[in-house]
């Protein structure tokens, strides 16, 4: 018996949403998410007895998405221009000391507050350029070690530590405006 | 290296912290650069706190939790 259309469109709607943030091209996004479905579907029963049934088809995901980026790894690793505004250059002064003082974060307090940072988080993470989003997901998300990666899309380590730092400040900058900044305006 | 490394190379050193043991060098540099810099103690708080949420980010979004 297969599996009703329904639970097999919600399932793609959410591996096409964890895809697209890693791998961040509609084209491969989708081609990970048909492999996935089809290897899936190849256990009807498997598909919909699983109570774990996200957890199974992420599994899949994620090995889908790594030969994709195997296959894709001369685009994963161009695209350098797309930094041309050096973000160190903007958080640091030419002295080496911080532009602007770091303001104190100190900690979303309640349940709701934790969420909707874990929303703007993501939020952050989607906005970062391709490479450096690519690079920062492979090591968050796909959790793989530092070797892998340059092995994997042919960089250096020392890029590599300039990818994930840059992405970093990137991602502290845009927590800065779209979270902190704006709880203080409304507070 | 100078004993006083400048916050620009301090943040450097946070990043890789995150990901990797520092040498007892580095490691030493950087908890002495801290104790004199209330900006760089500021910036690993913030950094902190995104390690923390991008723990609960994944957590939540493996479908499970994953090996780490």
């Amino acid at each position: 018996m297969s599996p009703p259309t329904d639970e097999i469109e919600e399932s793609r709607a959410y591996l096409m949403r964890y895809a697209r943030l890693q791998l961040r091209n509609k084209a491969w996004a989708e081609d990970a998410v048909a492999e996935t479905l089809l290897a899936a579907l190849q256990k009807p029963d498997a598909f919909a007895g699983r109570s774990n049934r996200k957890t199974w088809l992420v599994g899949i995901l994620r090995n889908k998405i790594i030969d994709q980026i195997r296959l894709h790894a001369r685009e994963c690793r161009l695209g350098t221009d797309e930094d041309a505004l050096d973000i160190e250059d903007e958080v640091f002064a030419a002295d080496g000391h911080f532009s602007e003082r770091p303001s104190d974060w100190g900690r979303p307090d309640s349940d709701l507050q934790q969420k909707q940072f874990l929303a703007i988080l993501e939020a952050c993470v989607e906005r970062l350029p391709d490479q450096q989003g690519r690079v920062f997901l492979m090591k968050e998300w796909l959790e793989l070690d530092g070797d892998s990666i340059c092995k994997e899309i042919g960089i250096q380590p020392t890029n590599l530590w300039v990818l994930l730092h840059r992405a970093r400040l990137r991602l502290r900058e845009c927590l800065q405006q779209r979270w902190f900044d704006t709880a203080e305006a409304g507070a | 290296m100078r004993w006083m490394m400048s916050c620009r190379e301090a943040s450097r050193l946070t990043t890789e912290a995150s990901y990797r043991a520092l040498d007892p060098l580095e490691r030493g540099l950087l908890v002495f650069h801290r104790s004199m810099c209330g900006n760089c103690r500021r910036f690993a708080a913030q950094m902190a706190l995104i390690d923390h949420a991008l723990r609960d980010w994944r957590e939540q979004n493996s479908g499970g939790s994953g090996p780490r």
